[in-house]
């Protein structure tokens, strides 16, 4: 892409008349794009994407996360700033066509910004029925630490198709996946959930499942003895899912769990002989890493398995496997941090049930009640 | 995937992979390259394994040995194919990664011929097995020019190198296009390939066919209920697939003399794309289903009678001319071809398919070289209304309504249809509704030798060309280029460089009533 055609931001807009405001801002924009291209724009969109923050001070990093992506996954953009200070709901609205380097223009996006008293919460339902685009999937991010309780939550969640949430952003996540877990479960809405910490730890679960793609350590998979995560602050969610994910897919059975300022451990057999499996969840003082290293250890018979897989400092990852009658398996893989763009961006290509992320929230859950009652 | 792996993977599947992008990755295998000094693998092949690598989609162990004429080490073949990723990769070049990679990369120098040279190989093969723990999984890829294939096929074969060396452990070889020169050299070398390999471990690769723009085609067929009920005789008039280049024959006179582009193109390229458009709905996305329909369709092709080659085919050659505003020499002004040349650069054909859903409707296949720009598409011609309701409408009968699947570049979909100019009258006009995937979905596509390499060690044989219908469509081929041979033209036509083909061709449709789209 080499430019970007732009109506120019209308503000302070009504919320009655957005949507003639928006007709006569593409009808600007199209006669701008026929100047330039001696065609009308063309317009595939593929969602509407309504995000709701009540972070005051992050807005204009949101803002530009989400044109950036509308501009690579052509969607709506609902974006609802949850503004104490605000006293009448308002609307701005903008309009984009980018242009490529053949002169030609790539995709169409618009966004439609509604600053809103945080006790109007409960408009937004009829605001997103209004400018959603038609039968397209409409996908609700919740940015930041919200009540997962409260009515307003229970709310958006009718008008979304997907409800996507953070919970890394929470001071307390496990009690965060508890409750989302509960609320997923007990919702009439039907609504399809993810969190942007599952999707965070794509690439682990990836890199640990193709540990166990070999026909020979297939049978370790059955056998797992010990798992070991390290992990720091900024990763906890997404540490506790992880360890969530081996234990729902592993079919570990929790029997209990301790936790400590620096690990919790969750204990669990597996298997008809009811083996011993611990899982610990280490805390790494190294702060802003996330998790850090994965280790897991299995015995089959006499044998013994052990995958390590780390994280190097320059974006990489070091994946490691030991096991029986094979030379040591090592590779570097890339391995950086998906900035929020990105993990946004997964989660608008996906429209399908994630029943593995269900399950691992709902190992997650399970695990919380555990410690809950053994504190 | 096809039925047998899925089977075994049910027997033991990896419980953490459910869920996943990826289904699965290979297991640790080695991929014996042939001809491995050549272009194809320095532009395509060694890039692709280090996209693969870096999307983390190649397992721990897993090696290049690279075999071929040419007077490398191991560390100076690195060197080199590094030089390849770092040109034609579509990811940066991580050293991080690249290390790990290029230590699995080899090089066995060797004469295809020799057959002392097949005990080195797999000399080096078991030293392989044993350092990085392949296990014997090979995968040989046939980057040769096709006089190599039987030499090396027999080498490996009486050095045992095709058998797997245990229950566990596989042998696959991937032959590169073209399959022979014709039906009867292409059969000669499936019958000289299935005395070494099962059919079910022949991957034979058409490029075409690992673009995510060409599978989208099942996808648009299939996946969509509002299309398929419109798919046949009652509603379309014709098909039109045009496969475009605006280059020349650049630096492969030697081949293209040989070849022309019946051979070069529509043997392969059109007839898949040809198949996809005409084939039945299979009845699930196994390897063999999917082959199976478009077998089918490609034996329902009428047979062309030799009389009606010359109305029902057009062949030409390029004249000087302009593309993309810079002056082009003629076809017989190339270094290597011969001033009083015969191969055609251009070809068109009309195709009948005779059965329930296709009877009577024209499918035109169409694809030269140094044409008007460079572009690859299906366009489905529906039939006009059935009566002149609109009488302002002069376009009712000249522009019907058009679906056209974009290829390439600009991967996408248009539908055209008439509506109503705003004011007092009924005047119509055809508009364009288009769909472009980059609009869409502005992510980059993978390499097609990326997704079949992958395909190709994972077992996956949907995206490669079975031995019947390698055969099916040299068959039809065969009989244009024998009712060619027939006419015993001592000139052939030409076009200008830059234009959209002979005159010819326009012919062709008019016969029928019909012309080309300007694509």
């Amino acid at each position: 892409m080499t430019g970007l055609l732009d109506a120019n931001q209308r503000q302070n807009i009504p919320l009655a008349e957005v949507h003639d405001a928006l007709q006569q801002k593409w009808a600007t924009l199209s006669s701008e794009i026929e100047q330039h291209t001696s065609a009308p724009p063309m317009r595939a969109n593929t969602s509407t994407l309504v995000v709701i923050t009540d972070q005051g001070s992050s807005v204009g990093a949101t803002r530009n996360t989400l044109h950036q992506l509308a501009a690579a996954i052509p969607s709506r953009i609902l974006l609802f700033i949850l503004d104490p200070m605000c006293a009448v709901p308002s609307a701005s609205i903008w309009a984009h066509c980018t242009l490529t380097s053949r002169g030609r223009h790539g995709g169409c996006y618009d966004v439609i910004e509604v600053t809103l008293p945080p006790e109007r919460v409960a408009a937004i339902p009829n605001i997103v029925a209004v400018h959603r685009l038609g039968e397209l999937p409409t996908f609700v991010i919740w940015s930041g630490q919200t009540d997962l309780r409260a009515p307003g939550f229970e709310g958006v969640s009718t008008v979304a198709d997907r409800l996507v949430i953070d919970t890394e952003g929470f001071d307390e996540p496990l009690e965060a996946l508890r409750d989302y877990a509960m609320f997923l479960g007990t919702t009439g809405s039907g609504v399809l959930g993810s969190d942007l910490a599952w999707t965070r730890i794509s690439t682990w679960r990836e890199l640990i499942a193709q540990s166990f793609d070999p026909p020979g350590m297939r049978r370790f998979a059955t056998n797992i003895r010990s798992i070991d995560i390290a992990y720091d602050e900024s990763q906890s969610s997404g540490a506790i899912l992880l360890a969530s994910w081996l234990v729902s897919r592993l079919g570990l059975r929790p029997v209990n769990a301790t936790s400590s300022p620096s690990t919790m451990e969750l204990r669990a057999t597996a298997g008809a002989a009811g083996s011993r499996v611990t899982v610990n969840l280490n805390h790494s003082h190294r702060a802003g890493s996330g998790i850090r290293s994965v280790r897991i250890l299995a015995r089959s018979g006499a044998s013994t398995a052990r995958i390590s897989i780390f994280k190097n400092d320059a974006g990489t990852s070091t994946a490691r496997v030991e096991s029986p009658g094979m030379p040591r398996q090592e590779r570097v893989v890339q391995h950086a941090d998906p900035p929020r763009q990105e993990l946004i961006a997964a989660e608008l290509m996906r429209y399908t049930r994630r029943r593995i992320y269900e399950d691992a929230l709902s190992a997650a859950a399970q695990f919380c009640r555990i410690l809950e009652s053994h504190a | 995937m096809d039925d047998a792996l899925a089977q075994a993977d049910a027997l033991n599947p990896n419980p953490l992979r459910e869920g996943l992008d990826i289904e699965r990755t290979p297991v640790p295998a080695t991929i014996v390259i042939f001809g491995a000094s050549g272009d194809l693998t320095f532009r395509k092949l060694i890039p692709a394994l280090y996209d693969l690598a870096y999307e983390r989609l190649l397992p721990a162990g897993f090696s290049i040995l690279g075999f071929a004429h040419r007077d490398f080490d191991d560390a100076s073949f690195r060197e080199q194919m590094r030089a390849g990723v770092e040109e034609f990769s579509r990811n940066p070049l991580d050293n991080a990664v690249w290390d790990s990679f290029s230590a699995g990369i080899h090089y066995t120098r060797g004469d295809f011929t020799i057959d002392e040279d097949y005990d080195k190989l797999a000399r080096r093969l078991r030293e392989i097995d044993s350092d990085r723990g392949t296990t014997g999984n090979y995968l040989y890829y046939l980057a040769t020019p096709p006089r190599f294939y039987e030499p090396i096929i027999d080498g490996l074969a009486a050095r045992g190198l095709e058998n797997p060396s245990s229950e566990a452990s596989w042998r696959r070889i991937i032959v590169e296009k073209p399959f022979g020169h014709d039906y009867q050299s292409a059969h000669e070398l499936n019958m000289a390939i299935s005395e070494a390999f099962d059919e079910d471990n022949v991957y034979r690769i058409d490029h075409y066919l690992g673009k995510e723009t060409v599978r989208n085609i099942l996808a648009f067929r299939f996946g969509n209920g509002i299309y398929e009920p419109l798919w046949n005789r009652h509603y379309i008039d014709h098909v039109q697939i045009t496969v475009a280049e605006s280059i020349g024959i650049e630096d492969r006179a030697g081949y293209y003399e040989r070849s022309g582009a019946i051979r070069d193109m529509v043997q392969n390229h059109l007839m898949q794309l040809f198949s996809l458009t005409a084939m039945e709905a299979p009845v699930s996305l196994a390897a063999d289903a999917v082959r199976d329909e478009k077998v089918k369709v490609l034996n329902a092709v009428r047979p062309m009678r030799p009389e009606l080659v010359p109305r029902q085919t057009v062949r030409a050659q390029y004249g000087p001319g302009y593309v993309s505003g810079e002056e082009v020499a003629g076809y017989r002004d190339e270094t290597g071809v011969a001033t009083d040349s015969m191969t055609e650069t251009y070809a068109a054909l009309t195709l009948y398919v005779d059965n329930w859903r296709w009877a009577g409707v024209p499918f035109y296949l169409r694809t030269g070289k140094r044409l008007a720009r460079r572009v690859t598409e299906v366009a489905i011609r529906f039939r006009p209304v059935p009566q002149r309701l609109f009488e302002s409408d002069p376009t009712e009968h000249s522009a019907p309504n058009e679906l056209v699947l974009e290829i390439q570049p600009d991967e996408g979909i248009n539908l055209n249809f008439k509506v109503k100019v705003p004011g007092p009258t009924f005047d119509l006009r055809p508009v364009n509704m288009v769909f472009q995937y980059g609009t869409a979905f502005n992510v980059q596509l993978p390499e097609a030798y990326e997704r079949l390499l992958l395909d190709a060690m994972l077992g996956d044989r949907t995206l490669f060309i079975r031995r019947d219908e390698v055969e099916a469509a040299w068959q039809i081929v065969d009989r244009v280029i024998s009712g060619w041979e027939r006419q015993g033209a001592h000139s052939i036509p030409t076009y200008h460089s830059g234009s959209w083909g002979p005159s010819e061709a326009n012919l062709l449709l008019a016969h029928d009533g019909h012309e080309w789209r300007r694509p």
